[in-house]
C-alpha cells in the first residue's frame, strides 16, 4: 500500500500518467516485449498442453462410449439371432410332431383298411367253402336218393333191371342229370 | 549499444539508455510485471511437468482447478470466436491470465501493471494488429476496400476508427484499475487512523478482486469481438 502511495503523492508521478511523451513510448515497447513473452510462455506451456490433454480425454471417452454402444448393439443382435433360432427350433419340433402324427394316422387307416380287406377275403373264402360243402352234400344226397330209388325200383321190378347192368347205369345217370337241372329243394 | 544508468529526479527510478531516445525505465510497473511473469511462468512450468502425472479422473485440486480454468476459457473463446478462429483463444488465454494476475496483484500492495497506460495501450494496439491480420488473411483485398467506402477520402476516418479500438480497450482497463488505486489511496488518507485499515481493505477487495477480474474478462471478451468484426460475415 505504501509503495503505491508514494507513486502518487508526488506531482510528477501523477502528471506523467497520461503523457504521450518519449518516456511513455519507451515504456511501451519494453513492456510489450515483456508481456508478449509472458503470454507466449503461458500459451505454449500451460494452455496448449492442457487443452490437448483435455481434448485427448474427451476423444477417448467418446470412443469408449461409442464402442460400448457398438458392443451393446452387437449383443442385442446376437440375442435376436438366438431368439429367432430358438423359436425356429420350437416350430421345427411342432412340424416334426405334426408330420409324425399324420404319418401315424395314415398308417393306421391303411392297416385298418388292409385288415378289413383281409377279413372280407377270409369271409369270402369261408363262404365259398360252405358253398362247396353244401354242393358236395347235395350231390351226395342226390346220389343216395338215386341209389335208394334204384334199389326200390329193382325190388319192385324183380331184378329186371339187374339183367342188363350197363343199360341200368346209363339210365340212372341220365335221370340224375335231369334231376340236377331242376332246382333242388332240401 | 551501451547502458548508461542515470536517475530521474523526484522518482528515483533507474533508467537504462540504449541510445539518447531509446531507454528503459525500471519503474514499479516493470518490477510488478516481472514478479507476475515469474509466478505465471513458474505455474506454467509446473503444469507442463505435472501434466505427465495427470490422471484420467482428476484427483488433485491442482489438476481440477487448472482443468476448470482451461476448459471454461476454451468453451468461452470458442463460443465467441467460433471453431474457425479458435486458435486465437491461445493468445487470449495468455492475455487473460496476465491481466488477471496484474489486476489481482494489487492486493499484495504492489503496483498493478495495468494501472500503467503503456501496458494496456500496447495490448490494445496488439489487438488492432490482430484485427488487421484477420482482415487481410480472411478477407484479402476486400479488407483494404473496406477502408475506402463509401468514397476514398473516408480512409482516414476508417483508420482512426480502427485505432480507436486500441484506445478504447487500453483506456477502459487502465482507468478502471487506476481509479480503484486512487480511490483507495484518497480514502486511506481521509479516514482517521483507527478506521484506515478496515475500510480501505474492504475497498481493496472490491476494486482489486471484483473490478480486476471483471475488467480482465471484459478486455479479452471485447478484444475477441473486435477480432470477429473483421472476420468474413458469411460464416
Amino acid at each position: 500500500m505504501f509503495v503505491m502511495l508514494n507513486a502518487f503523492v508526488s506531482d510528477d508521478a501523477l502528471s506523467g500518467l497520461l503523457n504521450l511523451d518519449l518516456s511513455f513510448l519507451n515504456s511501451m515497447w519494453f513492456v510489450w516485449i515483456n508481456m508478449v513473452f509472458i503470454i507466449f510462455v503461458l500459451a505454449w506451456l500451460l494452455y496448449k498442453p492442457l487443452l490437448n490433454f483435455l481434448e485427448n480425454r474427451r476423444e477417448r471417452i467418446k470412443n469408449e462410449i461409442e464402442s460400448a454402444a457398438e458392443n451393446f448393439r452387437k449383443s442385442e443382435e446376437a440375442k435376436a439371432t438366438y431368439d429367432a433360432k430358438l423359436s425356429g427350433i420350437a416350430r421345427e419340433r411342432d412340424e416334426i410332431l405334426d408330420t409324425a402324427k399324420k404319418t401315424a394316422q395314415a398308417q393306421e387307416t391303411e392297416i385298418i383298411a388292409a385288415a378289413k380287406n383281409e377279413a372280407g377275403l377270409i369271409m369270402e373264402r369261408a363262404r365259398r367253402d360252405i358253398e362247396q360243402e353244401r354242393e358236395k352234400a347235395r350231390d351226395e344226397m342226390r346220389r343216395q336218393i338215386v341209389q335208394v330209388s334204384a334199389l326200390m325200383a329193382e325190388r319192385l321190378m324183380g331184378g329186371q333191371l339187374t339183367a342188363d347192368g350197363a343199360t341200368r347205369d346209363r339210365l340212372l345217370n341220365q335221370a340224375i342229370a335231369e334231376l340236377g337241372a331242376v332246382e333242388w329243394k332240401s | 549499444m551501451e547502458f548508461d544508468i542515470r536517475t530521474i529526479e523526484n522518482s528515483g527510478y533507474a533508467r537504462f539508455y540504449i541510445t539518447d531516445n531509446i531507454f528503459i525505465t525500471l519503474n514499479d510497473t516493470l518490477i510488478s510485471m516481472w514478479i507476475i511473469g515469474a509466478a505465471l511462468i513458474a505455474l506454467a512450468i509446473v503444469v507442463r511437468v505435472k501434466i505427465k502425472k495427470f490422471k484420467e479422473v482428476p484427483e488433485t485440486k491442482f489438476q481440477n482447478i487448472m482443468e476448470a480454468i482451461v476448459e471454461n476459457f476454451d468453451n468461452y473463446a470458442t463460443s465467441i470466436l467460433t471453431s474457425k478462429y479458435k486458435y486465437f483463444g491461445t493468445w487470449f488465454f495468455g492475455v487473460f491470465m496476465f491481466f488477471l494476475a496484474a489486476n489481482l496483484i494489487g492486493i499484495t500492495g504492489l503496483r498493478n501493471p495495468t494501472a500503467d497506460l503503456s501496458v494496456t495501450f500496447s495490448m490494445g494496439l496488439t489487438t488492432v494488429v490482430l484485427m488487421q491480420f484477420v482482415g487481410f488473411r480472411y478477407n484479402g483485398i476486400q479488407h483494404v476496400k473496406e477502408w475506402f467506402k463509401p468514397i476514398f477520402f473516408f480512409a482516414p476516418i476508417h483508420i482512426i476508427a480502427d485505432l480507436s479500438r486500441a484506445v478504447s480497450l487500453g483506456m477502459r482497463l487502465f482507468i478502471n484499475i487506476l481509479s480503484g488505486l486512487i480511490l483507495i489511496a484518497l480514502i486511506y488518507f481521509l479516514l482517521p487512523p483507527f478506521l484506515s485499515i478496515a475500510i480501505p481493505g474492504a475497498l481493496a477487495l472490491f476494486f482489486d478482486i471484483f473490478i480486476g477480474v471483471l475488467q480482465a474478462f471484459i478486455f479479452v471478451t471485447v478484444s475477441m469481438f473486435f477480432l470477429m468484426m473483421k472476420a468474413p460475415q458469411e460464416d
